[in-house]
């Protein structure tokens, strides 16, 4: 078999080969080899510029702002106690608000976090009787703070001993109006798929978002853990409607003129889906909430150079998701359909020529990993997946054709269960 | 020997206060015309009085086991002290007892306990007036029921009764005295209620919620409105145009429904004596006596119960020996 495709290899041309993997070439080989190997280029000179200079790299941590972190989750009782206790002490000018949004009886915040709030002065606890949403009930601590730096994190997620640390310095900057720290995988290695989830967020979350960063065109503060500045948040007038709405918020602080930041060593870990079907939903409510509602309709205007609020750095951002994430997956699945129909008996080797080529993108994304892990050890083990990872690609890519077509023509993400019916069913349809 | 005075004839049995209230009707009360009240001459009284205490109730024999127990001064039972003997006679107002051990005096109190087949021990106070030795050796008796030991075992003194003076749930005796007569098998102890009283004087608070800090009732919620559509959250007063409508400050939606479009929400308490902020407030208790202030989580609390027996009934007794 191997010897077929080489021998079927040989016999094309270089252009033919180039024809080819064109869409890749076009799309991901910029967007991943590319830029990578630049940034990794110029990091590698500069820290040995500094080196032979005899400057220190370890992070100064000389800017202390106050922050409040808020902790809004529906039902998340069982987890709410250790995401406090991993705050507590982790930051000096610190306060904690909890929102239970909700939750029955039997998994309700409060009961866990009220402790909490009756021991330490800077511990607020505020419940409300009926569930109205993750955004109104990270709106409603807005008003019952006066930090500068808002950051939200997840129930389900715990900070590392730095991490505050890590995202609050690059606040020192006052355009920066967001920070998007590095979600890690806290169950990588329950089974294949968690497997795969936190070899994908080491090269979506740790790297990609340093790309991206780089080139000015980061678009997305995860929700899992986000720092924000209180005044941008108070500026746009606090979430929107989810889901999708930390992308949203980002988007529209970006809007005003903040840049957005990457702490790539500001690392927080989150539980991630234990099955597949778990997953694929999962997926589907990001994907669906992401490009389409978000870039393509309620953002658009940011990449209309007649409107006002134009900026190219804007456009970048939903340019590259816009096409790699929406237009390039049809292409990727016009294109199978065609060589299916036309070539058959081409399919696979075409197919294995891909897997090669996406092997070596992905290699090159190790080979960056590797360069700024500073768990690299541990980061290595976790890309051992890495021979699965054209398949995993696969996965997230017929997920979002579906995901993306649903939204396209029948909005699903505004019949999500994230948000509560009262709520959702008089939201803006964007 | 009051055993060997003759039965009252003229009563034929009948107790003793009814005939006497018919008594005094027929023979000693006088209406005046003119004023309307009732005259009463203090000779014929005094005659009456003495005619009366001297007349001895219908006695009926009973012969059943007993068993008597001291009372002391503070209304224990001295179990040491405590006898078997054999009734002899009983009356409405007494009773006679044979006991082979025991030192008794005159006046002193005790209690008795009378085996019946059917119901058991019941129980009785009883007076001591008379002590008689007999030939054989035995001690004689006589008894009249009253005394400590009925007070305690008197219907409404089992059950503990709210004194508004004291501000405090109460039973007539001390309560050492009635875990005391429970623990001898007098009284059955029943719990009845818990009730959350003040740690310093264990009378009962008035309870409010107030702040955590300083124990003040004065505090105050913020009020929010969410908006759905946008889920936006802020203070009413962000809401409030000064007209009638309500409008969302973030997306400017105008005539607001509660229910449809929005919904309160209960924010941060504030104190307003002394300015604490927090989302919990806390159950503070106000002693109604000592007006100590106090958490509720540190109040006292106060066990009821109600104390139950087989009372010994005297009329229900010569009625069934009638």
């Amino acid at each position: 078999m191997l010897v077929d495709w080489i021998h079927w290899l040989s016999h094309l041309s270089w252009l033919e080969v180039a024809l080819l993997l064109m869409g890749t070439m076009l799309v991901d080989c910029p967007r991943y080899a590319l830029a990578r190997v630049a940034m990794v280029t110029i990091d590698f000179f500069r820290d040995l510029w500094r080196w032979l200079c005899g400057q220190s790299d370890k992070d100064q941590f000389d800017y202390c702002p106050s922050i409040c972190v808020i902790l809004a989750g529906y039902n998340e009782g069982d987890s709410v106690a250790r995401a406090i206790e991993s705050l507590i002490g982790a930051y000096s000018r610190l306060e904690i608000i909890v929102i239970d949004d909700g939750s029955a009886e039997e998994h309700s915040m409060v009961e866990f976090a009220r402790p909490y709030g009756k021991k330490y002065d800077n511990i607020l606890v505020l419940a409300r009787s009926e569930r109205g949403g993750k955004s109104s009930a990270m709106n409603f601590a807005l008003p019952y703070t006066r930090a500068e730096i808002v950051i939200t994190v997840d129930c389900d997620s715990s900070l590392d001993d730095a991490a505050l640390w890590e995202c609050v310095q690059y606040f020192k900057d006052p355009e920066v109006g967001a920070v998007s720290a590095t979600v890690f995988s806290r169950n990588p290695y329950v089974n294949l798929c968690t497997w795969m989830q936190a070899y994908e967020y080491l090269h979506a979350i740790f790297t990609g978002r340093m790309v991206a960063e780089r080139f000015g065109i980061l678009g997305i503060t995860s929700g899992a853990f986000a720092c924000l500045r209180r005044e941008a948040v108070e500026r746009t007038l606090g979430w929107d409607v989810g889901p999708g709405e930390d992308l949203d918020l980002t988007m529209r602080i970006r809007h005003l003129g903040y840049k957005i930041k990457c702490a790539p060593y500001a690392d927080c870990l989150t539980d991630v889906p234990t099955k597949w079907k778990q997953l694929w939903r999962q997926r589907l409510r990001w994907e669906e909430a992401s490009v389409v509602r978000t870039h393509c309709r309620k953002h658009i205007d940011m990449a209309n150079p007649t409107k006002a609020s134009f900026r190219w750095s804007n456009f970048f951002v939903s340019f590259e998701l816009i096409t790699v994430n929406l237009a390039f997956g049809y292409v990727i699945l016009i294109y199978s359909a065609w060589l299916c129909v036309n070539k058959p008996h081409h399919a696979l080797f075409v197919a294995f020529t891909f897997y090669v080529y996406t092997l070596l993108l992905e290699f090159i994304n190790v080979l960056t990993l590797t360069y700024y892990s500073r768990t690299r050890l541990a980061h290595l083990t976790t890309c051992l997946v890495l021979p699965l990872s054209p398949f995993y690609q696969l996965f997230l890519i017929a997920n979002r054709i579906i995901s993306y077509t649903r939204e396209i023509f029948w909005r699903t993400s505004f019949k999500d269960n994230f948000v509560p019916k009262h709520v959702r069913d008089v939201t803006w349809k964007w | 020997m009051r055993q060997d005075a003759p039965y009252d004839k003229q009563s034929s049995g009948k107790p003793f206060v009814t005939h006497s209230v018919e008594h005094l009707d027929n023979a000693t009360l006088s209406s005046d015309a003119t004023s309307g009240r009732v005259s009463l001459d203090p000779n014929e009284l005094a005659a009456l009085c003495e005619q009366q205490i001297g007349r001895r109730d219908k006695r009926f024999a009973i012969e059943r086991p007993v068993q008597l127990t001291a009372v002391g001064l503070d209304g224990m039972l001295d179990v040491s002290q405590r006898h078997n003997g054999t009734s002899r006679e009983v009356s409405v107002r007494g009773i006679s007892v044979d006991v082979t051990h025991g030192a008794f005096h005159v006046s002193q109190p005790l209690l008795l306990g009378m085996h019946f087949e059917q119901r058991g021990i019941q129980y009785a106070g009883l007076i001591v007036r008379r002590v008689e030795k007999l030939e054989d050796g035995t001690v004689r008796l006589g008894s009249d029921f009253g005394g400590p030991a009925a007070d305690v075992l008197s219907t409404g003194h089992l059950l503990p009764k709210f004194h508004a003076d004291q501000m405090a749930f109460l039973l007539p005796q001390a309560p050492q005295v009635y875990d005391n007569w429970a623990d001898s098998g007098v009284l059955q102890k029943t719990l009845l209620d818990h009730v959350m009283v003040c740690p310093k004087c264990a009378a009962i608070p008035t309870v409010r919620n107030a702040c955590r800090k300083c124990g003040s009732g004065r505090v105050a919620n913020d009020r929010l409105i969410h908006h759905f559509a946008c889920a936006y959250v802020g203070f009413q007063a962000e809401f409030e145009t000064g007209t009638d409508e309500l409008v969302c400050p973030k997306c400017q939606l105008r005539k607001l429904s509660i229910g449809a479009d929005f919904e309160y929400l209960t924010g941060q308490n504030r104190c307003r004596s002394c300015g604490w902020r927090d989302s919990e407030v806390e159950l503070v208790g106000h002693c109604m006596r000592c007006s100590n202030r106090f958490e509720m989580a540190q109040a006292r609390e106060q066990e009821l119960y109600r104390y139950d027996v087989s009372r010994l009934d005297p009329l229900a007794v010569t009625s069934e020996l009638a």
